[in-house]
């Protein structure tokens, strides 16, 4: 019987390969990520049931912390610029160009009219760590929070705009109302609340509902 | 799994060009992209946050709401108190908890929703007005406008409280 001849092979394996896909989804990865913007207060927002998408094209939301300070959010830059060229001109604010362009790229802001040349004034790192009083909302009248939301209701005219609630669990249901009342005033009763999803409790009728097979609208 | 690279034929013809094999060892590479990957993996944000809907009423007059169908919630610092009906008719309290996570809320909301199946009205006309107290806070609010999409609460309506419901609030045992 003759024997079998096993070829030697080499155990070489050529990764070219595996350098491209891992490289490809590397690629993937890098651009699918969305940097956080800072935010200068941290929110615990509370669960829901809720599986809708939060907007995030013309949005403006309004963050509430624990303590119940206010703060204000534009997603787009064009906006915050409209918009603070608006608030400079009615309110007088003696704002600069420089501080314009400031608060074109503020994430956020926190404080009361007076306040804002100065907070606008700092540089980035000083405005990280500057102590924002909140935009006050001292009744029911809506306090500075009214002119805000008017305001960017002329700045976002013509577009649906998100109207975007996000509290923290512990804020207390007062500030809330005030917020609310901001809102209501400007005629705007529809909003749209930062949740974290969880899902709906077995066997309730909502649970039933989206255990259906999704059924033509 | 490197290699060297070795003169295929020895020091005679040193001054020749030195043939050598073209194959780049690429593990290193495939290390350096799959760490990459799993950076990017880890610090991606899983559960993005979502968007309840929430709308006021409409201001203008109050609008008027048969007894039979209404259920008020009361919210206080950890709990709610919920009734039927008005309270003027002297109804029937239920005291709930709030801070456990539990059932209770829920279990009002159906029994009145069976309830009103059983009179012959339709449960979806089933109007729950929530007022929250002044010691309440924000994760209460959502809790229950949570449960009202849970229990399929079709009209709902957030409400000021009113000296009685107030009353009511602090005289609870």
């Amino acid at each position: 019987m003759p024997k079998v001849k096993v070829a030697r092979k080499s155990t070489w394996v050529d990764m070219t390969a595996f350098v491209d896909v891992s490289f490809l989804i590397l690629t993937f990865f890098i651009l699918a990520t969305k940097f956080k913007p800072d935010e200068p207060v941290q929110v615990e927002f509370p669960n829901s049931v809720s599986a809708d998408a939060l907007p995030e094209t013309d949005a403006f939301m309004v963050t509430i912390d624990k303590n119940g300070r206010v703060f204000v959010q534009m997603d787009d830059p064009v906006a915050r610029r409209k918009i603070a060229e608006n608030m400079n001109n009615t309110r007088n604010l003696g704002l600069s160009e420089a501080n314009i362009k400031t608060f074109t790229n503020a994430p956020s802001i926190g404080v009361p009219f007076a306040g804002m040349k100065n907070l606008l004034g700092m540089n980035s790192e000083e405005m990280k760590n500057a102590a924002q009083p909140g935009i006050p909302v001292p009744d029911s009248t809506g306090g500075e929070l009214y002119y805000w939301v008017r305001d960017a209701m002329s700045v976002y005219a013509g577009k649906k705009t998100a109207w975007i609630i996000k509290a923290d669990n512990e804020t207390k249901y007062p500030v809330v109302r005030n917020v609310l009342e901001a809102f209501k005033r400007n005629d705007l009763n529809k909003f749209q609340l930062v949740t974290k999803f969880q899902d709906a409790p077995i066997g309730s009728p909502l649970w039933e509902t989206r255990q259906k097979p999704a059924e033509k609208k | 799994m490197a290699e060297i690279n070795t003169p295929e034929h020895g020091k005679k013809h040193a001054s020749k060009t030195i043939a050598r094999s073209l194959r780049v060892d690429m593990t290193p590479m495939v290390d350096l992209g799959f760490l990459l990957i799993t950076f990017f993996v880890f610090t991606a944000v899983v559960n993005k946050p979502t968007a309840m809907k929430f709308i006021l009423p409409a201001e203008g007059d109050p609008t008027h709401v048969p007894v039979t169908k209404t259920l008020t919630v009361l919210l206080d610092q950890t709990d709610a108190v919920c009734y039927e009906g008005f309270l003027h008719d002297n109804p029937r309290i239920h005291t709930v908890n709030m801070t456990a996570g539990g059932n209770e809320l829920r279990d009002i909301i159906t029994a009145k929703q069976k309830a009103l199946g059983a009179a012959r009205i339709s449960p979806d006309s089933l109007i729950v007005v929530i007022k929250p107290g002044e010691n309440s806070n924000y994760r209460q609010l959502v809790a229950v406008l949570d449960e009202m999409m849970i229990c399929d609460v079709k009209r709902h309506a957030l409400g000021n409280m009113e000296p009685g419901d107030r009353n009511l609030l602090n005289g609870k045992p």
